[in-house]
């Protein structure tokens, strides 16, 4: 008697049962080791990206703005960037909250871990793949690797291109499985090419789910259907694909070397460095994951040592000749099937760092990279436990026991990990004891001693950052200092503030450190009296007719906003022409150029501000906030 | 046809008779857990003892909130009794504290449970090394076997010897690791089985391997002594299989079976030859070398197999420090004719190892088990909970022996020949568990059985002194309270005439001769002995608790006559024990309660500590403790400095909550 397609489906999972439970009690444990997370430090770019969005209640206007307004991609991030809206808008919870729905991702993600990871061992016939995908899925979900993922908010974005990169993968199995007994499911390809899009929106990395597929095809389905014959459309497909895909990054990577070259110009690295020094990282990532250092993980690694050639360091050849003798194997092992499957996890981690770990003039090192990449690290050991469990499947409750056990291991690590990322001094402490040559965990170090009013030692780490850094201008060292005595509440050394500009003429490297005064002046944390003399100090460096020294445009705008704090509106407008004079199209520039020239009553300045305003917003380059401050001025 | 219905009613019968037998070892089994739980329920009201207090009702660690997941790994690696943490029995400890706080009777309870399971282990591990080659010729049918592997258990699971590991709470470590050594040996029984009479089979080798090594990871986890079950598996092999596989000798395996039993003793004997003074740095804290140890214990191990087959529970008291240092082979002359025993029942094992394989199997079991904590290395000489495991394979042997003779003797009742001394152990294990149910009657106990032991005198007097602290009876009148006071004296004078250079017992007459008898001329010399002590004594662990309960006490009186002599004690051992953060401490804490304390002079002896223990994260703690009130920045360096130690994050979590404060 031929039983219900819904009979079939209910003796199915309720076969699946205990493993069901097992995926379940793998969630909660994620959510219990991660949950004291949520009380942990905004940091980085978490202020930029999330935290500055304000209260948007009710104002779906600005909302909007924050949505399309992100420019930290080349898309826009709109997708990861309405989910931090939407939160302000449905609560006013604000960090907590968005740690929350970032640890909530990240056990949704580990479910579709879990989810391929049994579709794939399922079409490859690895006996109690079930319990496999479970337990290998245990191991990405509680890897203390991803910490500093899931707990740094504006990391979402990879997160969610994650997401959607997994669900799209699903999506094309069980496309492809329907394919295999001839059934061609339109729904799967609308839903695949949505995921698509939603990733690319999230953050621009979802753009390799196009190699990943090909990937899945070639090396997981290998172009048969079900009875083991070659399809041969999807042949060509993966053929074309592979061969175009190749082609494309030869000869575009030819064609924009330059291009790319000098993007590298504001990097302490070139291309060639960044390059050779990923060869390392990459091995790096690695033994980070197989062998994790909880010691040495963290945001900041800024204390890498760059590679300079071939031999310096000497471990860079050896990792350039471990990624060849990599390549060459995996490539070796595509000739028989059952390699083909083992290269496919080794090149699911290659292509899942092609973008961030390549050409791309981005900082060097970042654990947030391995969020996806990982699961190939996850999924090498689980087929080669899966090859002993073809050969032999006594091993198997064996086998699954001792992955439960490297799963709560990891688990373990993780909590610890989380314990840290839960409390900004103990961060502090565990970045500068890992990392004690990176500036920026001497710099945080700095901060975390000013705060506790200790001036004196802070000064001491800001001494050590300055050390460490190597290229970092003594300006700006000089000018962290006067911040970090604001913060400890004593007066700046007023030798030291004499002391920025002398024989450098460009003082400042970084943008970061005069905002950062600017806004503490602005938040009236600075003496007012050491305040006015510094930036009378600087204005005797940055004005005038031809002023000695000089800075990047953007620091125009912060010195412009840090005399505007001191009531200087003329020194300001100063600023501003100064700024506008290198981005005469910028926004935010003429706005405040508007607002000076108001201020000190200089119309002609005002009405040729709104003018250049106007003509921008008809091109629509202002944002709804910036309309409202426009037509603000204009009914004054 | 009739012949059909006699064979399938032939069958049906020996179903009933196997169910039958079945369903008598069950009951029989049972029987002996409820026994073991009755004699043992009188002992689990009893309080927590000695080494329970700094492992668990001291350790702050265990007192976390179970919500959240990184506390429970703090509280498992809260340890420092061993060099691989005893997370297992460590996490054991906090799962009773999260369910019912430091509740003695709880965690005696979970102990008593755990000994219950051993018991069930140990009966199926009897039955399956009945099974082996070398036995299985004497098998006398399956029934036979129950019978010992249940009477195996029986002596196991109800002899006095475990008491004082089952009542003492922190000797849930032993247990832990115990269980775990016998889960891993019956996955190793159930699979050899199979191979010595099927052969080898890769899918099952590589199952088995992957069970063991759990089973030795946990135990090796709960205790190192978990490390043995490595050394067991060849045990087995050589004095049981005989490296037969398949049906036949495998003479090759063989003796790679005897390279492994073998190769530990080569090691350590190698080891010894190329760098002695590793082995033998560990005993710069002992008042006894390596080599009086090794001839110590040759002793000690008959007096365990004594205590085994002759249950003097009079005998089993809690310490064993009366035991005298073999000084030599001949000093004194038992250790001669101890080493001649050992040696010749090696021989004999070896030269009977086909005849009598349960004779060779239980002599290395036995002494295997005993290797890790009755040999070279530097722990104290004498404790019952050593057996825990050895005693297993004398348990097999005893019962082996016991079902033998009443099969040789017909005349006799088996039931008599089994159940008189089951009968004994149950009396026996009843009293002493009735006598650990309250901590002043099992000091009583042991000092009156035990009156050589400087330990036990100390700890009786301590009960008696700890009533006068703590005031009860409440009705005690000041006749009583005196008496008690002369009689805790009189103990803890008794201890300083058995071990004059141990500091526990000065520290006392110390205490007692100043608070209650400060005109006693008597009373004066104390601390000048300890002065002169402190210039030689090779420091143990109870006398750093002795020195720092010194400490407070002068803490508590910094106006009295013998403060400066406290300071100058302390000057003493910390110039000669740099490195021993405790005592820095203890220094430190004087020094800040002295008249004469400045800030500077108390940061030079902190910075002083933390110099020379630069690897200890609590010498950097003290420091940070030093600068919270004066100067948080420079805490928090120092903080970070203690952190950047703490490789297992021990602290994590308390720093954490000091940072929330």
């Amino acid at each position: 008697m031929k039983s219900s397609p819904y009979q079939a489906f209910a003796t199915k999972w309720c076969s699946d049962y205990p493993v069901l439970l097992a995926i379940l009690f793998v969630l909660v444990m994620g959510a219990w080791v991660y949950a004291p997370g949520i009380a942990g430090p905004e940091l980085l770019d978490d202020r930029s990206s999330v935290t500055k969005i304000g209260l948007v209640k009710g104002d779906y206007e600005a909302g909007l703005d924050y949505i399309f307004g992100d420019r930290s991609g080349a898309l826009g991030r709109s997708v990861s960037m309405s989910t931090f809206v939407l939160e302000r808008l449905l609560s006013d919870q604000g960090l907590p909250l968005s740690k929350s729905v970032n640890i909530a991702i990240h056990l949704f993600n580990g479910l579709l871990v879990i989810l391929l990871f049994w579709r794939l061992l399922e079409i490859a016939q690895f006996p109690g793949y079930r319990w496999l995908a479970v337990l290998l899925g245990a191991c990405w979900l509680l890897h203390p690797l991803h910490v500093s993922t899931v707990l740094y908010v504006v990391q979402r974005m990879a997160m969610l291109a994650t997401t959607f990169m997994l669900l799209g993968c699903l999506s094309y199995i069980s496309w492809r499985t329907r394919l295999t007994k001839g059934q061609f499911s339109w729904s799967r390809i609308i839903l695949l090419a949505l995921f698509f899009a939603l990733g690319l929106f999230s953050k621009e990395n979802a753009i390799l789910l196009i190699p990943v597929l090909v990937l899945i095809e070639a090396l997981w389905f290998q172009c048969l259907d079900g009875q083991g014959r070659v399809l041969k459309t999807a042949r060509f497909w993966t053929i074309f694909l592979i061969v175009a895909g190749i082609l494309i990054a030869v000869f575009g990577l030819d064609f924009s070397w330059d291009w790319f070259d000098r993007k590298y110009s504001n990097r302490v690295f070139t291309l060639e460095e960044r390059l050779l020094t990923e060869s390392r990282i990459l091995w790096d990532y690695v033994a980070q994951w197989y062998t994790p250092a909880l010691a040495k993980m963290g945001l900041y690694h800024d204390d890498i040592e760059i590679s300079r050639s071939f031999s310096q360091p000497a471990s860079t050849l050896a990792a350039c000749i471990a990624w060849l003798i990599v390549a060459v194997l995996t490539s070796a092992m595509c000739f028989w099937r059952w390699g083909r499957y083992l290269a496919f996890p080794i090149f699911l981690y290659l292509i899942g760092h092609s973008i961030e770990s390549t050409v791309w003039p981005l900082e060097l090192y970042f654990e947030h990279r391995n969020y996806f990449p990982s699961i190939g690290l996850v999924l090498l050991p689980g087929l080669l436990v899966g090859f002993l469990l073809k050969k032999m499947t006594e091993p198997l409750a064996a086998v699954c026991v001792w992955l439960a056990f490297v799963a709560l291991f990891l688990a373990t690590m993780t909590g610890s990990q989380v314990t840290v990322w839960s409390s900004r001094p103990l961060l502090t402490l565990y970045h500068l004891n890992g990392h004690p040559n990176s500036v920026r965990a001497n710099i945080d170090m700095a901060t975390q001693l000013a705060q506790m009013g200790d001036a004196s030692n802070a000064h001491y780490y800001s001494r050590s950052a300055f050390e460490v850094s190597g290229t970092e201008r003594r300006g700006d060292y000089l000018l962290r200092n006067a911040a970090l005595s604001c913060i400890a509440g004593v007066s700046a050394n007023r030798e030291e503030v004499d002391e920025i500009g002398n024989g450098e003429t460009r003082p400042f490297s970084s943008v970061t450190t005069l905002l950062t005064y600017t806004r503490l002046v602005e938040a009236k944390v600075c003496p007012a009296e050491d305040a006015t003399y510094m930036a009378g100090h600087l204005h005797s460096l940055f004005s005038g007719e031809s002023p000695s020294h000089s800075t990047a445009s953007k620091n125009y705008l912060n010195l412009a906003v840090l005399e505007n704090a001191l009531g200087h509106y003329d020194r300001s407008l100063d600023y501003v022409n100064r700024y506008l004079s290198y981005s005469p199209g910028s926004v935010r520039g003429l706005l405040m150029k508007l607002q000076f020239a108001v201020v000190l009553g200089l119309e002609e300045v005002a009405d040729d501000a709104v003018e250049k305003l106007k003509a921008l917003d008809k091109e629509g380059k202002l944002t709804f906030q910036e309309q409202q401050t426009l037509a603000l001025y204009l009914r004054t | 046809m009739r012949n059909r219905a006699q064979n399938e009613r032939r069958e049906t019968n020996h179903i009933v008779i196997d169910v039958r037998q079945k369903f008598s070892a069950n009951k029989w089994l049972l029987l002996i857990l409820v026994a073991t739980s009755i004699v043992y329920w009188a002992g689990l009201s009893g309080p927590f003892l000695h080494d329970d207090v700094p492992n668990l009702t001291g350790n702050t660690y265990l007192v976390i909130d179970p919500g959240v997941f990184d506390e429970w790994r703090s509280a498992s690696l809260s340890s420092n009794a061993g060099i691989f943490t005893r997370w297992v029995s460590m996490l054991s400890f906090a799962v009773n504290h999260s369910l019912s706080g430091f509740d003695a009777f709880s965690f005696k309870l979970t102990n008593l449970i755990i000994h219950l399971l051993i018991t069930l282990e140990i009966y199926l591990f009897c039955l399956l090394l009945l099974r082996t080659p070398a036995l299985e010729r004497n098998r006398n049918g399956e029934q036979r076997d129950t019978v010992i592997a249940l009477v195996a258990a029986a002596i196991w699971a109800l002899h006095p010897l475990h008491v004082s590991t089952v009542l003492y709470v922190v000797q849930r470590m032993a247990q832990l690791s115990t269980f775990f050594v016998l889960a891993g040996l019956l996955v190793f029984l159930h699979y050899r089985l199979r191979w010595a009479t099927k052969g080898w089979d890769a899918a099952e080798v590589v199952t088995a391997t992957l069970w063991i090594l759990l089973a030795g990871g946990l135990a090796l986890f709960s205790k190192e002594n978990g490390i043995l079950l490595l050394w067991l598996l060849p045990v087995i092999e050589v004095s049981l299989f005989h490296g037969r596989i398949g049906g036949l000798p495998n003479s090759a395996f063989y003796r790679l079976a005897w390279l492994a039993v073998l190769s530990p003793v080569i090691i350590v004997a190698v080891g010894l030859a190329l760098d002695p003074a590793y082995l033998y740095a560990g005993f710069n804290g002992r008042e006894f070398t390596m080599v009086e140890r090794l001839l110590t214990q040759s002793r000690v191990l008959l007096h365990y197999l004594g205590w085994f087959f002759w249950p003097d529970i009079q005998s089993m008291v809690f310490h064993h420090d009366g035991i005298v240092h073999s000084k030599s082979v001949l000093e004194p002359l038992s250790t001669l004719s101890s080493l001649i025993f050992w040696s010749l029942s090696l021989i004999c094992a070896w030269l009977l190892r086909a005849r009598l394989p349960l004779f060779l199997f239980t002599l290395l079991f036995f002494l295997v088990a005993q290797s890790m904590e009755s040999s070279f290395l530097p722990l104290q000489m004498v404790f019952e909970h050593r057996n825990y495991l050895p005693s297993v394979a004398l348990s097999l042997a005893f019962a082996y022996a016991l079902v033998g003779v009443s099969q040789q003797v017909p005349s006799v009742r088996i039931g008599f020949l089994l159940g008189a001394p089951l009968l004994t152990l149950v009396l026996l294990t009843g009293a002493r568990s009735a006598i650990w149910s309250d901590e002043l009657d099992l000091a009583r106990f042991n000092a009156l059985h035990a009156p050589q032991s400087a330990r036990t005198n100390f700890i009786y007097g301590q009960a008696l002194y700890g009533q006068v602290l703590s005031g009860t009876p409440e009705n005690m009148g000041e006749e009583k309270r005196k008496q008690l006071i002369l009689s805790a004296r009189n103990h803890f004078k008794r201890m300083y005439e058995l071990a004059p250079r141990d500091f526990a017992g000065l520290v006392r007459l110390h205490q007692l001769d100043s608070t209650y008898f400060p005109s006693m001329s008597e009373g004066r010399q104390w601390m000048s002995i300890m002065i002169l002590l402190a210039e030689t004594r090779r420091l143990q662990e109870s006398d750093k608790v002795a020195l720092e309960a010194l400490a407070d006490f002068s803490i508590a009186k910094p106006s009295s006559e013998s403060f400066h002599d406290v300071q100058k004690l302390f000057q003493v051992l910390t110039e000669r024990y740099p490195h021993n953060q405790r005592l820095a401490f203890a220094q430190y804490k004087l020094l800040a309660n002295s008249e004469e304390a400045s800030n500077d002079s108390l940061l030079v002896l902190l910075e002083s500590a933390r110099r020379n223990n630069p690897s200890d994260v609590q010498s950097h703690f003290a420091v940070a403790r030093y600068y919270i009130p004066q100067s948080p920045g420079s805490a928090f360096i120092a903080i970070g400095e203690g952190l950047r130690r703490d490789s297992l994050r021990r602290q994590l979590i308390s720093v954490k909550r000091l940072f929330e404060q």
